[in-house]
């Protein structure tokens, strides 16, 4: 273990002690530990305790950071908070609009601003994938709560500003009680991202497989074709022809069971589950842009969000894709917003 | 003739008219073309390859020359990983003539072979053929000759198999799916192109042998399957925390963040189940064994330590590692019947792991069920049989593991093809002595392994046996650099495993007139009930009287009572008369020369016995005599026996322990041990001795073996000591040699039927001697198999 990786190990489990209530002091890697007692039990240690000494070493796959990572682990936390933002833009909507959203063959203007609040789903997903190995990761995915659409950034740049938790039992009624929508679309995107991360771990499943089947097809073949010259033999019986026959007949079927081994062997199993969330409110600024396509008019309302300093991307009124790029198209109810896969679909 | 000026003027207009219209529609047509061009950028630009290859492709149909079109198509299908659909854009701008070069040309036709296709590889070969680069400059000779081979292969392939042969499957074969998130089943032919057709479902045709006289498909230059890849996505913890108002502190939230990525760092290097074991302190050479495996042989390998080094913990740790990890969790183990018990109890004791085995009654009540139990310990000699064969081979097990697994030397073995049958993820061989008689045997056990690794039979004797020696290999070092890539072979002298040397010293105890015939009576009886075959008295019972009786009478006497109301009124009244004798018997010859050999030796020792009874017997005896000790047996609470091992620890001279209780409990610190009787099997002795004869010993080990004369532990002892000097052999090497002999039974249970059939004195000893030479042809079976092992391997397959 190195020595940075170490004093990380040793960091988290003040941080988590402390947390519990204990009181720590950290000395020479090792954390001097006075434990309350419910945290002692749970940690299976004295009240008095040495963490990272030689009674509980802090080594990746010991007991103790093993208790240390289920007592952190134990619990779904969402956080709900406030962001606290200096500045609001006022002015110069329109460039950064045409930056932030392009709006195929329509004519807009903004018809009005207003500074409001807006709430933010920041939601962290746990993905293990399973092979003849496993390869883990968190994947953080950031939503605007309302409008399902997915903030690219925000999961880290909240961090760069002031935000300030509600009290215990003080959740304030904006947030939804159920943002099972923005939920499910997160989970989405967490998947896609996991995807991504897990190319590497894929790709060199699929290169075992594709080594391990080859050599087996190359190993039935050359058997095959020995059998196949073996029959040549003139001094082989009627019997022991038929027979190996048959085996020769068996190679196929016992060759495709070999590759549905190596097949299940290398399959990959993901699983993405959520873990933790942060549902902000950030102030905003609220912009309604009036659209007109050919006779059609509509309007559109987009929000600047502070912590991105770009609009939020919006969503096709469609299939509910995040997109940056939107096209007209004519419904029952007046002018529809989607996605160009949509409108090619429509064509 | 001549036009009128006004028709001459109309004709004008028309053509006027008409090219307008023309270059109108041309340039529509180029807008349109421009649009799908756009769509299709926009499309690769936003990840979705499919939709831009559906526009590239609407370009090619137009404009076959637009290259960026080709370009985009090409580099969609790659980013899909669609070996098919980019074959068959390869295929077409082939036919379109704008693939490249002749080295393109023929790639892509050795391409067109791998996939079966040999129609069009016949095509592009002779179009390479004609190319006249090809013909041109250094090399060119062996570059026509390589490509007219490939000509001659396709062509020869076609008359086989027709124009294309696209399925490995045999028809009605389950095809493996297509995972879901990764890549689409689409397929066109490279006789195609692929229009909007593209996502057209598969043209696959199950073209599989469908009548025996046809020769089986040859099955190499098959498409490679992709892999499985499954997705599941679960919301519900957060979804349940929000509807409940659960609010947490930032602090907890950053603090699970930190947990998780943390939790990642764990690597096969960190092994996971190390704190889970019990009972067991895996030593260096294991951990890094079960290190290897997972890491270099990704689970599949021959664990070939020398005997004792632990291959069983080795297996245990790699199957608990697995499972800690979520990658394995229904297992089979295929032992010989004799270890079917004992594997059952290690993965218990050491690794917390409750296994079903072919001992337990749902073996012999429901089959269905105890096959499709998720962990199972087997004896390979019952799974082989035509009653299992179909169950154990009809599911699939994460894990498999087969121990001593030299039984699979012989390829045309049931057992072998049972095991070859079995489908497995993760599969480990474990055998002392991977090759017994000859080098080929070796090739059995790999290419159950892994089919193809040491080539075909014939081409594995062509390279690596010497012609009339098949003990001797050829290309050591190819065969070595072979064997690494699958094998790890730990030996006592790289794994510095020395224990110091151990003897055994027997006493035959001659019995007092009345211990003798009460010793006769009951081996009569247990001869006599056993002939009967009486159902009121197992042949179990008969078996632990017997073993009782050898131990001490008042151990006899304990089996007996329980044995006074069967109903036979015969054996009633028999075991009447020997509870009247055997009360009269007292102390007892053999428990008075024990106590003078205790009184005699000044270090501490244990003694150990069979039976709770003996075991309080001897406790009365020490009492009377004034003889300090201490008690262990696995009936006292766990705080008790270690109260009990650290006063012998501290200075008690005598530890009086029953084979169960010293489980568990190092006693290196002691050297002597004092078997009062004797475990009919010989691995339970052995584990009486591993108590004491184990790593952190540091003086030689004296074993003091008492038996009363002319008894059956006599007869024991003297096959086991004098024949194969069981006591000197290192652990395990006694495993070793049973399991070379022929037969499947228990050793117990084989010297019970050698007592029981025969009731002469001289048949006895005829009966006995023949199962002693029958030990003897084992051991030097074992000692062969043995040497010829350690000249093939020697300390190169370490870890």
């Amino acid at each position: 273990m190195t020595t940075s990786a170490s004093a990380a190990l040793t960091k988290f489990a003040a941080n988590l002690i402390e947390r519990y209530g204990g009181v720590v002091e950290e000395r020479d890697g090792k954390v001097l530990s006075l434990l309350p007692a419910d945290l002692a039990g749970l940690l299976e240690l004295p009240e008095e305790a040495v963490i990272g000494g030689e009674e509980a070493p802090l080594i990746y796959g010991s007991p103790i950071v093993d208790r240390i990572i289920r007592i952190a682990t134990d619990d779904v936390p969402v956080v709900y908070a406030r962001a606290e933002v200096q500045y609001l833009k006022q002015a110069g909507f329109e460039t950064v609009l045409a930056q932030d959203l392009q709006l195929a063959g329509m004519r807009s203007t903004i018809a009005s601003r207003a500074e409001t609040v807006a709430n933010y789903l920041v939601l962290v997903c746990h993905y293990v994938a399973r092979s003849d190995e496993r390869k883990e990761g968190l994947v953080q995915v950031a939503m605007n709560e309302r409008t399902c659409a997915h903030v690219p950034g925000l999961e880290t740049l909240w961090r760069d500003f002031q935000v300030e938790p509600y009290p215990q039992g003080h959740i304030p009624p904006q947030f939804d009680s159920s943002p099972d929508r923005a939920l499910h679309q997160a989970l989405q995107i967490a998947r896609e991202i996991s995807a991504t991360e897990l190319q590497a771990f894929v790709k060199g499943m699929r290169r075992r497989l594709h080594r391990d089947v080859k050599s087996t097809r190359e190993y039935y073949a050359a058997l095959q074709q020995e059998m196949e010259a073996d029959l040549a033999r003139p001094n082989l019986s009627q019997n022991l022809r038929e027979k190996r026959l048959l085996k020769i007949e068996g190679l196929p079927d016992e060759l495709n069971a070999k590759i549905r081994d190596l097949e299940h062997k290398y399959s990959v199993i993901v699983e993405v589950t959520g873990r933790a969330a942060l549902r902000l409110l950030v102030p905003v600024v609220q912009l309604t842009i009036r659209l007109s396509y050919r006779k059609l008019k509509g309007t559109l309302s987009m929000i600047w969000n502070p912590l991105t300093q770009r609009f939020d991307p919006c969503v096709c009124t469609q299939c509910g894709k995040t997109v940056r790029q939107l096209w007209p198209q004519e419904g029952k109810t007046g002018l529809h917003l989607v996605c160009a896969p949509c409108r090619e679909s429509a064509r | 003739m001549a036009l009128h000026p006004k028709e001459r003027k109309r004709l004008k207009r028309q053509k006027v008219s008409q090219a307008k219209r023309l270059r109108a529609e041309k340039l529509a047509r180029m807008e349109h073309l421009e649009d799908h061009f756009g769509l299709a950028v926009d499309s690769y630009n936003d990840g979705d390859y499919e939709r831009s290859l559906r526009h590239a492709v609407k370009i090619l149909e137009k404009r076959p020359n637009h290259m960026d079109a080709w370009d985009l198509a090409l580099d969609s299908v790659r980013m899909l990983g669609d070996r098919k659909k980019h074959f068959a854009i390869l295929v077409w701008k082939w036919r379109e003539g704008l693939l490249g070069n002749w080295k393109d040309c023929f790639s892509l036709g050795k391409l067109a072979l791998d996939r079966s296709d040999y129609e069009v590889a016949a095509e592009i070969f002779e179009s390479v053929l004609q190319d006249p680069f090809l013909n041109t400059g250094w090399g060119k000779k062996k570059r026509v000759e390589d490509v007219r081979t490939y000509l001659k292969y396709a062509q020869a392939m076609m008359q086989v198999y027709g124009a294309s042969r696209r399925n490995v499957y045999p028809a009605g074969s389950e095809r493996p799916q297509e995972s879901s998130g990764e890549v689409s089943a689409n397929g066109t032919s490279g006789n195609s192109r692929p229009t909007a057709g593209i996502e057209s479902p598969p043209t696959q045709v199950a073209t599989g042998p469908e009548t025996p006289q046809e020769p089986a498909p040859p099955v190499a230059f098959e498409t490679l399957p992709d892999i499985m890849i499954e997705y599941k996505a679960d919301a519900n913890l957060v979804i349940d925390a929000i509807r409940q108002c659960r609010q947490a502190d930032r602090r907890s939230f950053e603090l699970a963040l930190q947990a998780y990525k943390h939790s990642f760092r764990v690597s096969f290097d960190q092994l996971l189940c190390l704190p889970t074991l019990r009972n067991v302190e895996p030593l260096w050479h294991q951990q890094e064994t079960a290190r290897k495996v997972m890491k270099t042989f990704r689970g599949r390998a021959i664990l070939a330590d020398e005997v004792g080094l632990g291959k069983t913990i080795e297996a245990g740790m790699i199957f608990k590692e697995y499972l800690l990890r979520g990658l394995v969790r229904t297992a089979l183990v295929l032992t010989p019947s004799s270890l079917v018990g004992q594997w059952q109890e290690e993965l218990r004791d050491k690794f917390g792991l409750e296994f079903a085995t072919s001992n337990d009654p749902l073996f012999r009540q429901d089959l269905d069920r105890f096959w499709s139990q998720p962990l199972i310990v087997a004896s390979i000699a019952a799974a082989r049989t035509a009653r299992h064969f179909d169950a154990v081979t009809s599911r699939t097990y994460d894990m498999v593991i087969v121990d001593e697994a030299h039984h699979l030397r012989n390829h045309r073995t049931r057992s072998w093809q049972l095991v070859n049958a079995i489908r497995k993820t993760f599969f480990l061989l474990l055998t002392a002595t991977p090759v017994q008689n000859r080098v080929d045997e070796l090739f059995n056990l790999v290419t159950i392994l892994k089919p193809g690794h040491l080539e075909t039979r014939k081409g594995f004797l062509e390279k690596f046996v010497a012609r009339g020696k098949p003990t001797s290999p050829r290309n050591r070092e190819l065969l070595k650099g072979l064997l690494k890539e699958i094998m790890v072979r730990n030996t006592r002298s790289v794994t510095q495993l020395r224990l110091p040397p151990r003897f055994a010293f027997t006493t035959r105890v001659t019995a007092t007139d009345l211990e003798q015939r009460f010793y006769d009576g009951v081996s009569a009886l247990v001869t006599h009930a056993a002939a009967k075959a009486n159902p009121s008295i197992t042949r179990m019972a008969l078996r632990k009287l017997l073993e009782a009786a050898g131990s001490s009478h008042r151990a006899a006497l304990g089996t007996l009572e329980k044995l006074a109301t069967v109903q036979d009124p015969e054996i009633r009244s028999r075991v009447e008369e020997l509870l009247a004798m055997g009360a009269g018997i007292g102390t007892g010859s053999k428990t008075r020369t024990v106590l003078e050999l205790l009184k005699s030796l000044p270090d501490r020792k244990i003694v150990f016995v069979n039976f709770l009874s003996t075991l309080h017997h001897l406790r009365d005896a020490f009492k009377q005599h004034g003889i300090r000790h201490t008690v262990l047996h696995g009936g006292l609470a766990q705080a008790e026996k270690a109260a009990a091992v650290e006063e012998f620890r501290n200075g008690v001279p005598v530890l009086l322990a029953t084979g169960t209780g010293g489980e568990g409990y190092n006693l290196q610190f002691c050297n002597i041990m004092i078997n009062f009787d004797l475990p009919w099997n010989p691995m339970e002795i052995e584990q009486r001795i591993g108590r004491i004869h184990r790593i952190g010993q540091e003086k030689e080990v004296q074993v003091y073996n008492f038996c009363a004369a002319g008894s059956i532990e006599d007869h024991i002892l003297e096959v086991l000591d004098r024949k194969i000097n069981m006591f000197e052999l290192v652990v395990g090497e006694v495993d070793m040699i049973l399991g070379h002999l022929q037969d499947e039974r228990e050793f117990s249970d084989m010297v019970f039927s050698i007592w029981t059939n025969n009731a002469g004195k001289d048949d006895l000893r005829k009966a006995f001697e023949a199962f002693s030479d029958s030990l003897k042809k084992a051991r030097l079976a074992y000692n062969k198999a043995k040497e010829l092992d350690e000249k093939l391997f020697g300390e190169d397959f370490g870890v």
